[in-house]
């Protein structure tokens, strides 16, 4: 009865904060699809009258959103392609083989993801239009990585730390050479991590903004996040329509959390242990 | 393929965990490194294997110098003491995984396109072939499909030996592989071994602590103590013979009786144990300071009014029992085997011939010879 009570406390205390996190984002779809004079009606109205399908195809068609998704979509799935093997080989290095001051290395790594962002501004535009990446996608890639790659380094070298020895061991006498043990064991034995650190790089690119306000500068260039910063100083953007550019952002994010919901509770729990 | 090794001495900064140990290790040999957790045995097999390297010495396997060669070029196999399985793969795919790592090609595991290179084929129905037939040998054909997380301790190990034989890799190392099964098991699988052993006629390396697996799997036992080799010989060689009191004391179940004898006490036959020894007297090595070894199954508890021991305790065996006597005095037990009751008002003393007693020196433990 004791526990019984307490589990069922614990149970509604979940509802609540779920709840409560979730009513924004609810909000917020539910305003992209809502006829526009049900927005300022007095009472309000919980559920939409009439589904409106309008605001969402302004965006994705007049709005360009079509072609920011676009690109949001392949700068993040190119950054976590690249950051991924790198921080895979990386952490590999750095939780099996004895480096000389690895310690400081670790910290480097460490260091290097949690340099806000905002100190680095200035550098990386200059270093962008020098190598001629100013206003590429591969800039954006790059600039993306330079963050993914430390995070990815730092959640692998957790999962590769988890691995027992001994099974590398017995894979080196079977006759794997360093690279064979890493493709036929390693990689597939920390599968689990590695696609959590891949969609956790790839919510850290898709999130991103800063990186695209300083690297990139064309229309056809921009991302999600980029768009919606431009177009939310149009004073002739209604709500509804601003509304639908965020669900159009959000969604995505949360598909990636609905489906590969293991994966990511998997990937928080052994990076809180981890550090 | 012989293994030689000369010199071997592997230090940790500043502890020497193996100190110059030279060996030689013949084909189809089945050599029991023997001792107590941390004397260097797990060390030098892992030296032996290549996933540690000497600080010193030369290692050669079937002559060719391995210092430095990397454990995949050594051609041996090793069985771990946590059997080591690939969680991820099935065991078919455990067994035969040296033979994929022989054979296979990275390109051969691309998707789709993967399967059209001609070799591919004939490398996975080799590879299913070897695994099917190391399976038969111990016994596991009904499991093929299983993941490791779904086998049983015993099972696991079975599945680490078949993938130490699936190659034809004629050195297998082994790394107390039964120490962490339950104890009927052990028995059991220890006959395995060593009738797979007597089979393949493979060269056999078994580190363990435990004296039973020594003295029963062994063709021959290296004994090793503080990175040193104690005593090296035939289990029954090391048994009947031990040239030090650790090495008899190390080997056999129950332990050696070790009575301290000093010289004033064998004159006046006061203070230290009575000793009765056979109607010859006493051997001019037992002059001195000295240990008298005497195994359990070689003493004969005489009831005497004049003895100085009372019995202590017994252990049903079924047949017989380990009988424990107490010294009046001194309090050291001894352990012998009977199967009468005892009687705990009466005192006892010791008999057994001298043809079964070893001399120890008490300082140095170095055994005296008669």
């Amino acid at each position: 009865m004791g526990t019984n009570s307490r589990f069922s406390l614990s149970v509604a205390l979940a509802w609540v904060v779920g709840v409560a996190l979730f009513i924004p984002i609810l909000w917020m779809m539910m305003t992209a699809i809502r006829p526009e004079h049900e927005l300022y009606q007095i009472p309000l109205k919980l559920l939409p009258g009439a589904l409106d399908w309008s605001n969402l195809e302004t965006a994705w068609t007049e709005k360009s959103f079509g072609q920011y998704f676009y690109n949001s979509t392949l700068n993040s799935t190119l950054s976590v392609m690249f950051s991924m093997p790198i921080g895979i080989i990386t952490g590999y290095a750095f939780s099996r083989f004895e480096i000389r001051h690895s310690k400081y290395y670790r910290a480097y790594v460490l260091f290097a993801y949690m340099v806000p962002i905002i100190i680095l501004v200035v550098p990386f535009y200059l270093v962008a239009v020098q190598l001629n990446l100013y206003n590429t996608r591969l800039g954006h890639v790059l600039g993306l990585s330079t963050y993914a790659i430390p995070f990815a380094t730092w959640v692998m070298i957790g999962y590769f730390e988890q691995i027992p020895r001994e099974v590398e061991h017995s894979a080196a006498v079977d006759g794997a050479s360093r690279m064979k043990t890493l493709i036929y064991i390693l990689i597939p034995m920390a599968r689990t991590g590695i696609i959590a650190t891949a969609l956790l790089t790839f919510i850290l690119a898709w999130d991103d903004y800063i990186f695209a306000l300083i690297l990139l500068d064309s229309e056809h260039l921009r991302t999600l996040p980029l768009a919606i910063g431009y177009l939310s100083a149009d004073y002739e953007l209604t709500d509804g329509l601003m509304m639908a550019m965020g669900t159009i952002t959000t969604l995505p994010i949360l598909f990636l959390f609905v489906f590969f919901q293991k994966y990511f509770v998997g990937g928080m729990t052994s990076g809180a242990v981890k550090g | 393929m012989t293994i030689e090794l000369s010199s071997i001495s592997k230090s940790y900064g500043a502890t020497q965990v193996l100190k110059s140990i030279s060996l030689h290790i013949q084909e189809g040999e089945f050599v029991v490194i023997l001792g107590e957790s941390g004397c260097g045995k797990s060390t030098l097999l892992k030296i032996i294997a290549g996933l540690d390297e000497p600080t010193s010495g030369e290692l050669r396997i079937a002559s060719r110098l391995m210092n430095g060669v990397q454990p995949r070029k050594r051609g041996l196999a090793m069985v771990f003491q946590s059997y080591a399985l690939y969680p991820h793969l099935t065991v078919a795919e455990n067994i035969s995984f040296p033979i994929k790592m022989m054979r296979w090609r990275y390109w051969y595991s691309l998707p789709l396109i993967g399967r059209l290179f001609p070799g591919r084929r004939q490398v996975a129905a080799a590879m299913e072939e070897a695994a099917r037939e190391a399976a038969a040998k111990v016994r596991l054909s009904h499991l093929l499909d299983r993941k490791p997380r779904e086998l049983s301790g015993g099972q696991r190990q079975r599945v680490a030996l078949a993938r130490a034989i699936v190659d034809g890799r004629k050195v297998c190392l082994m790394d107390e592989p039964l120490s962490n099964l339950d104890a009927q098991l052990r028995a059991s699988t220890r006959r395995e071994i060593s009738d797979l052993h007597g089979e393949f006629g493979h060269t056999i390396v078994y580190v363990t602590h435990d004296q039973v697996e020594a003295m029963t799997m062994g063709t021959r036992v290296i004994l090793m103590r503080d990175g040193r080799i104690e005593q090296d010989g035939t289990p029954a060689e090391i048994y009947e013979n031990p040239k030090t009191v650790y090495a008899a004391e190390f080997l056999g179940s129950p332990r050696i009786n070790l009575i301290r004898v000093e010289q004033s006490s064998w004159a006046a036959h006061s203070g230290g144990p009575t000793l009765h020894i056979g109607a010859d007297g006493i051997s001019p090595a037992a002059q001195g300071d000295r240990l008298v070894g005497i195994r359990p199954d070689h003493v004969e508890f005489v009831p005497a009014d004049e003895g100085d021991y009372v019995f202590l305790s017994a252990e049903y065996l079924g047949g017989k029992s380990i009988v424990s006597l107490k010294h009046l005095t001194d309090g050291s037990v001894v352990q012998g085997y009977g199967a009468e009751a005892f009687d705990r008002t009466r005192r006892y003393f010791l008999r057994f011939s001298r043809d079964h007693v070893l001399y120890f020196d008490h300082a140095s433990g170095r055994r005296i010879y008669e």
